[in-house]
C-alpha cells in the first residue's frame, strides 16, 4: 500500500473568529514496507496526521491518496471497509471495550464484515494473544489488566485483519521503560513480517526503530532522517 | 452484532433494567386496558347473543332493572301482564315474542358460585333463547323439575341435585360462559315455575310468588324485512306501559360508562407513553455520550456508520422485544387471575379473551414497542453514527 500526502492542510474552527491549524501544506509518501516515525510535542498535530491518513478526518485542503485512490471521492463504507481490511489501528488511549474479553475484543474488527469473516478468527485471535504473552489472560476483561497488557492486546487486535498498515499513536505512552521496550519489539517484528508502520510519538528516542524519522513543527512536517541516521 | 449489544445491555445494569421498565409497564398497561374493555365487550356480545332478541320489551321505568339483571345477574322484581304479548305480538315487522319471567333465590344458594341467583323462567312454545341450545345439546326441551344453568351453576358436592324453594331441580347443563348475569343465571319453564311455587308454600323458609297472567319481560324478534328500529318506534307509539329497548342499545349506560372509562384510559396510556419515549430516549442520548469514544473506536476499527446505527437501534429493540413479551405475558396472566375481581369491583361484565386474541395483542403490542423505541432511539442513534470519529475521540 502506498500513501500519498499532497499539500494537505487541516483546519480546526474553535469558535466564529479563532481557526487553528495544526497541519500546514504537508506532503509525504509512504512505501509500503516502511517504518515511518513523527515526533513532536503535545497538540503539535500529530494525532491529526494519523487521522488524515486513516480518513478518520477529511483534509481542509490537499488530497490523501491511497494506492491512488483519493479518500475524499470515497463513500463511508469503503472507507470503513479500508480501514478494517488494509489499516490496524493502535490509539493512545485505552481503547478496548470494557464490556468485551480481551478476546473478543480482538477478534471484534473481523465482525464488521461478514463477507470478510474468518473462520478461524477465533484461533487467530488467540494464537495473536499468545504471541504477544496474554494467552493465559484471553477470557480477562480490560479492567483485569495492566495498562502495558491492555497496550499488548491492542495491538493483538491491530494485527488481526493481517493489515498492510499499522497506525500507531503513541504506543508507548504511560508505559514504564521495560513494557515500553517490549512494545517496540512487537512493533519493530511486526514491520519485519512487512507490514508498513506510521507512528507518532513525543519520544525521539524511539528514532532507530524507524526506516525515516519527521518531526511536525508548526503545522509543518520536517524530514529529520538524516539528523538521526546521518542519511 | 446481537453479542455487542448484548454485552452492553449486561454492561450497564441500571440503565437497562429502567428502559426494560418503562417498555413493560407501558406494554403491561396496554394489554391490562386492551383486555378489560376487550372483555367487557365479548360479554356484551355474548350476552347479546344468548338472548338472541331484537328488542326487549320491559314495563315501562323497569329499563335499568332489566338490564342490571341481565348484566350482572343481580336478581329482580319487575312485573307487566301477560296481555302485552299478544299486544306487541299485533305490532307491523314482529316475527316473535316470547314471555319471560324474572325471579330471585333465595340469599346464600348453596347451588351456586354466587350469593344470590338469578331465575329466568321460559315458555318453551315461544322462546328461542334457550330452546335452540337445547334442542343442540339435549336434542328436546327440558322437563318439569330441569334446569339449565349459567357457568357458576353447580348441584352442590355430595347432593343429587340442586334444591330451591325446598323444591329438587336436576342440572341438565352448563352453557357458555357470557361473562354477564347470564353466567349466575338458572333457566327452566314456566311448568317448573309454578310447581315450584305451590310446593315452596310448605317446603320453603319464604314462598316463592309468581303473580297470575303477569310476565317480566318479552323477547322481540323481527322479520327479515323489517327494520328493528322502526319496529321499536312502533311499539312506543302503539303499546303504552311498556318500553322496547334495541338489542344494540341494551346495556346502554353501562356501554356510556364504559366508553368515558376507556377515554381516561386512553389519555393516560398517551401520557405514560410519550414520557417513556422521552425518557428512553434520553437515557439514550447519555448512553452514546457515554459511550463515544468506544464508537469512535470501533468507527476506526472500520464499522460503517450504518453498523454502529444498527448496533445502538439493536440494544434498544432487543431490550423492548424482551420487555414487551414479558409484560403481556404478565399483565396477561394478572388479569387472567383477577378476572373475577375485577367483575366484581368494577361492576362490569367481563369474559377474558381467547388465546389467540391473546397472541394477537402479543404481536400488536412487541410491533408497538419496537416502534416506540426505535423514535426514541433514532435521533442519539443518528447522531453519533454521524460524528467524525476523530472529533468524537477527542471529545
Amino acid at each position: 500500500m502506498i500513501i500519498s500526502l499532497c499539500n494537505v492542510t487541516k483546519e480546526y474552527s474553535l469558535d466564529e473568529e479563532t481557526v487553528i491549524t495544526p497541519i500546514q501544506n504537508v506532503s509525504l509518501d509512504v512505501k509500503q514496507g516502511e517504518f515511518i516515525l513523527i515526533v513532536g510535542r503535545s497538540g503539535s498535530g500529530k494525532t491529526t496526521l494519523l487521522n488524515l491518513v486513516a480518513g478518520l478526518i477529511k483534509p481542509t485542503s490537499g488530497e490523501v491518496l491511497i494506492d491512488n485512490h483519493n479518500l475524499r471521492n470515497m463513500t463511508d463504507t469503503q472507507l470503513s471497509s479500508l480501514r478494517n481490511r488494509r489499516i490496524g489501528f493502535i490509539f493512545q488511549f485505552p481503547s478496548l471495550l470494557p464490556s468485551l474479553t480481551v478476546l473478543q475484543n480482538v477478534i471484534l474488527p473481523t465482525t464488521f464484515s461478514s463477507r470478510r469473516r474468518k473462520p478461524n478468527a477465533h484461533k487467530r485471535a488467540a494464537d495473536l494473544l499468545q504471541m504477544l504473552g496474554l494467552g493465559e489472560r484471553k477470557r480477562a476483561y480490560p479492567r483485569q489488566l495492566s495498562a502495558g497488557e491492555q497496550k499488548r492486546a491492542v495491538i493483538a487486535r491491530s494485527l488481526i485483519n493481517e493489515p498492510e498498515v499499522l497506525l500507531a499513536d503513541e504506543p508507548t505512552s504511560d508505559l514504564d521503560e521495560r513494557t515500553e521496550q517490549e512494545t517496540m519489539t512487537m512493533l519493530r517484528e511486526t514491520h519485519a513480517t512487512g507490514v508498513t508502520i506510521v507512528m507518532v510519538t513525543h519520544s525521539t528516542e524511539l528514532i532507530p526503530y524507524a526506516t525515516r524519522a519527521f518531526k511536525v513543527e508548526d503545522g509543518a512536517l520536517l524530514d529529520i532522517t538524516a539528523d538521526f541516521f546521518g542519511k | 452484532m446481537i453479542g455487542l449489544a448484548l454485552k452492553n445491555i449486561k454492561g450497564n445494569p441500571v440503565r437497562s433494567l429502567i428502559i426494560f421498565l418503562c417498555i413493560l409497564g407501558v406494554a403491561g398497561l396496554f394489554v391490562s386496558i386492551t383486555l378489560i374493555v376487550r372483555g367487557a365487550d365479548n360479554s356484551l356480545h355474548a350476552g347479546l347473543d344468548r338472548l338472541g332478541a331484537d328488542i326487549v320489551v320491559v314495563p315501562e321505568g323497569a329499563e335499568s332493572k332489566v338490564e342490571t339483571a341481565l348484566l350482572m345477574g343481580k336478581p329482580t322484581d319487575i312485573w307487566m301482564s301477560a296481555d302485552y304479548a299478544q299486544k306487541i305480538a299485533a305490532v307491523p315487522g314482529i316475527d316473535s315474542v316470547s314471555p319471560q319471567i324474572y325471579l330471585q333465590s333465595l340469599y346464600g344458594a348453596s347451588c351456586c358460585a354466587v350469593s344470590e341467583m338469578f331465575l329466568l323462567v321460559f315458555d318453551p312454545a315461544t322462546d328461542f333463547t334457550i330452546t335452540p341450545w337445547l334442542q343442540r345439546n339435549l336434542g328436546r326441551g327440558l322437563a318439569k323439575g330441569e334446569v339449565i344453568g349459567g357457568r357458576y351453576i353447580f348441584v352442590p358436592p355430595g347432593e343429587k341435585d340442586i334444591r330451591l324453594y325446598g323444591y329438587h331441580l336436576t342440572l341438565r347443563g352448563n352453557l357458555e360462559p357470557t361473562g354477564t348475569g347470564l353466567d349466575q343465571t338458572m333457566f327452566f319453564t314456566l311448568e317448573t315455575a309454578l310447581d315450584m311455587a305451590n310446593s315452596s308454600l310448605t317446603t320453603a323458609e319464604s314462598p316463592l310468588v309468581i303473580p297470575p297472567n303477569k310476565i317480566s319481560a318479552l323477547m322481540v324478534k323481527v322479520t327479515p324485512e323489517a327494520d328493528a328500529h322502526a319496529v321499536s318506534l312502533q311499539i312506543l307509539r302503539d303499546v303504552l306501559g311498556v318500553f322496547p329497548i334495541e338489542s344494540p342499545n341494551l346495556f346502554g349506560a353501562f356501554r356510556h360508562q364504559m366508553l368515558g372509562l376507556l377515554w381516561v384510559f386512553l389519555i393516560v396510556l398517551i401520557l405514560v407513553w410519550v414520557l417513556s419515549t422521552l425518557l428512553i430516549g434520553l437515557i439514550f442520548s447519555i448512553v452514546v455520550n457515554e459511550r463515544q469514544q468506544e464508537i469512535a473506536v470501533l468507527r476506526a476499527l472500520g464499522a460503517t456508520r450504518w453498523f454502529v446505527f444498527r448496533s445502538v437501534l439493536f440494544e434498544a429493540v432487543l431490550l423492548a422485544f424482551a420487555a414487551a413479551g414479558i409484560g403481556v405475558s404478565l399483565a396477561a396472566f394478572t388479569i387472567y387471575i383477577l378476572r373475577d375481581s375485577i367483575t366484581n369491583s368494577l361492576e362490569m361484565p367481563f369474559l377474558f379473551p381467547s388465546f389467540s386474541s391473546i397472541m394477537t395483542l402479543l404481536v400488536v403490542v412487541i410491533a408497538l414497542s419496537l416502534i416506540t423505541v426505535t423514535v426514541a432511539v433514532f435521533l442519539p442513534a443518528f447522531r453519533i453514527s454521524k460524528k467524525e470519529p476523530a472529533v468524537a475521540m477527542r471529545e
